[in-house]
């Protein structure tokens, strides 16, 4: 991978930053991937994160900011592009196929996803994780919505307060 | 992954100061979420401002009660709509022949030539069309259903008095002439609107008896279709029915009936009373603001004749007759009646009509009747029909805690 212009000029090479996830396990990522979060972006701009130190993230675990790196890396280029004015059809078409397949992953993964995102700014993905979540919502009734989303069987309370509910909004399930 | 290298060391002092300096500033939490009932609501929230469509919003709103509340918040709600505007359901196509399009776009590039001033025209839409009868909404007056008392015309009005906001769903008013009796020929006019959601009677006439019995058959013939509007402005709608020389007039405001009278078309005999749609053939044209010169247009085979009403203020009289062919320099067809298209043109400046020579030519003209001006203009939208958007309700006012 072709090293992204915003380091800091030192011969080409990309400058390099360590994150370390919540269960202890380091990650070195180039600062211009780990700077799509805006968290991050800050710290990293103040020269933190390089070297031994490394930037600490007690709310990421290591399953979580594996996912989360691998999306800020593929993402990068164009980002560093200030969103990516002159890439190609082609370019994008990737970018898409690769963003779709992203989130054909397992429910729990998407939502401390979605957590990391919002945590460390990173909206594209934050973006991309909460439509995924909106299209296992969409056109689905209550009922489906609550077993797709792996919500335990309502009690009868719940499901007398579901049934008022849809007879007060008829005009949706029709 | 090549640029992710694993190495698992400890974690640093400084690293844990970096920590709570830097991704620690905003929230910290050490919980992660593996079931969507984990997600604290400003993430939630996220993903409920992608569902495209109020109906999903809803229908997760019922699926648990903290979904409800989030809904429900006056916050959520005004963010939703800032992010998707109104929600347009699809649009209606208006005509003889009524359709209702989902989902689609305003139709494109018809700037030139969708007119609304007879927008009101509310086609009671037929049962065959199932995507409308999906939003149909029962606005019939309680009285109408009983005994035979034909309705002569219902007729959907802006959304105010102004008549600067479209009617849709959520907001609009309809007028509705009934005829109560069948021999005093009384005719009553109603007024609902969706906001009240209740008819009042504005007023109630005798009609002459010849004018009450052609729209008397009129609406016989299909009930609830308003076919004889043919113009509506300052505040007043006009209805005409074939083989009749008089134009009735429905003030909006206070349903005041009057009666214009036209001279009569040498080609019909009166009281011959012919169903087709009469807005292909008559016009009754004119300005919103006060000073304004009621005109009524129509096609006399191949001529336009152009209409004035009189000093008196009752009847027309004849200002001019042009032939249409010649007018728009297009081969005359016998057999291809020209005829004013159910559209107009919506940049349609008051004084103008829009016709074609014929339902399949590819192009129409816009005339202006104070000039007799003409502008060809081709035709767009297939079936050059009124188009209505039709918009989900809103505000939502869900019961949080229903």
């Amino acid at each position: 991978m072709a090293a992204p212009e915003s380091g800091d000029g030192n011969n080409g090479a990309a400058r390099m930053v360590t994150l370390i996830s919540s269960d202890n396990t380091r990650f070195e990522v180039e600062a211009a991937a780990a700077s799509l979060s805006q968290t991050l972006q800050l710290t990293i701009l103040d020269g933190g994160g390089g070297g031994g130190d490394g930037i600490p993230l007690p709310n990421v675990d290591s399953a979580t900011l594996s996912k989360v790196l691998e999306y800020c890396i593929k993402h990068a280029p164009a980002a560093a592009n200030g969103g990516a004015p002159n890439a190609t059809a082609v370019d994008r078409a990737e970018l898409e196929r690769f963003d779709n397949e992203f989130v054909n992953i397992d429910q729990s993964v998407l939502y401390s996803l979605i957590m990391a995102a919002h945590n460390l700014e990173i909206e594209g993905l934050q973006s991309l994780v909460a439509k995924k979540v909106a299209d296992m919502i969409k056109g689905k009734s209550p009922m489906e919505i609550r077993r797709t989303l792996g919500f335990p069987d309502p009690t009868p309370e719940e499901q007398a307060e579901m049934n008022a509910h849809m007879l007060e909004y008829g005009w949706a399930y029709e | 992954m090549e640029n992710v290298r694993r190495r698992r060391r400890g974690l640093t002092a400084a690293g844990r100061d970096e920590c709570s300096r830097r991704a620690g500033e905003r929230e910290t939490r050490t919980h992660v979420p593996s079931r969507i009932v984990d997600l604290a609501n400003e993430l939630l929230e996220l993903v409920f401002l992608r569902l495209s469509s109020p109906i999903c919003l809803v229908r997760a709103a019922a699926a648990c009660k903290p979904w409800r509340r989030l809904v429900a918040d006056d916050g959520f709600l005004r963010r939703f709509r800032s992010v998707h505007g109104p929600q347009v359901l699809g649009h209606h196509f208006a005509g003889t022949n009524s359709t209702f399009v989902p989902y689609l776009p305003a139709p494109p590039g018809e700037a030139a030539a969708i007119d609304f001033r007879d927008r009101l025209a509310l086609n009671f839409f037929p049962e065959s069309n199932y995507h409308f009868h999906k939003l149909y909404k029962e606005i019939l007056p309680s009285t109408m259903e009983e005994g035979h008392s034909p309705c002569l015309g219902a007729f959907l009005l802006d959304s105010d008095e102004t008549g600067t906001t479209p009617a849709d769903m959520s907001n609009f008013r309809v007028l509705c002439l009934r005829l109560v009796g069948d021999v005093e020929n009384l005719t009553t006019t109603f007024r609902a609107s969706a906001r009240e959601d209740r008819w009042i009677v504005l007023n109630s006439v005798v009609l002459d008896e010849d004018i009450a019995f052609l729209f008397q058959v009129s609406a016989w013939d299909e009930p609830f279709k308003s076919k004889g509007c043919v113009g509506r402005f300052g505040k007043s709608i006009f209805l005409h029915t074939r083989g009749s020389n008089n134009i009735l007039r429905v003030n909006e405001i206070t349903g005041a009936l009057s009666t214009l009278t036209l001279p009569p078309d040498p080609t019909e005999e009166l009281g011959d009373i012919d169903f087709t749609d009469d807005r292909w053939k008559l016009r009754v044209i004119g300005r919103d603001d006060g000073n304004h010169v009621l005109r009524v247009v129509r096609i006399i085979d191949e001529d336009l004749e152009v209409l004035r009403l009189g000093e008196a203020g009752v009847e027309f009289v004849l200002e001019k007759r042009v032939g249409l062919s010649q007018l728009c320099n297009v081969e005359y067809e016998p057999g291809r009646p020209w005829h004013f298209l159910q559209t107009g043109g919506r940049a349609v400046a008051p004084e103008c009509v829009v016709l074609s020579p014929r339902k399949t030519s590819m192009w129409m003209f816009r005339v202006d009747l104070e000039s007799m001006e003409v502008q060809r203009v081709q035709k767009k939208n297939e079936h050059h029909r009124p188009v209505f958007s039709y918009e989900l309700p809103w505000p939502l006012t869900l019961k949080a805690c229903l």
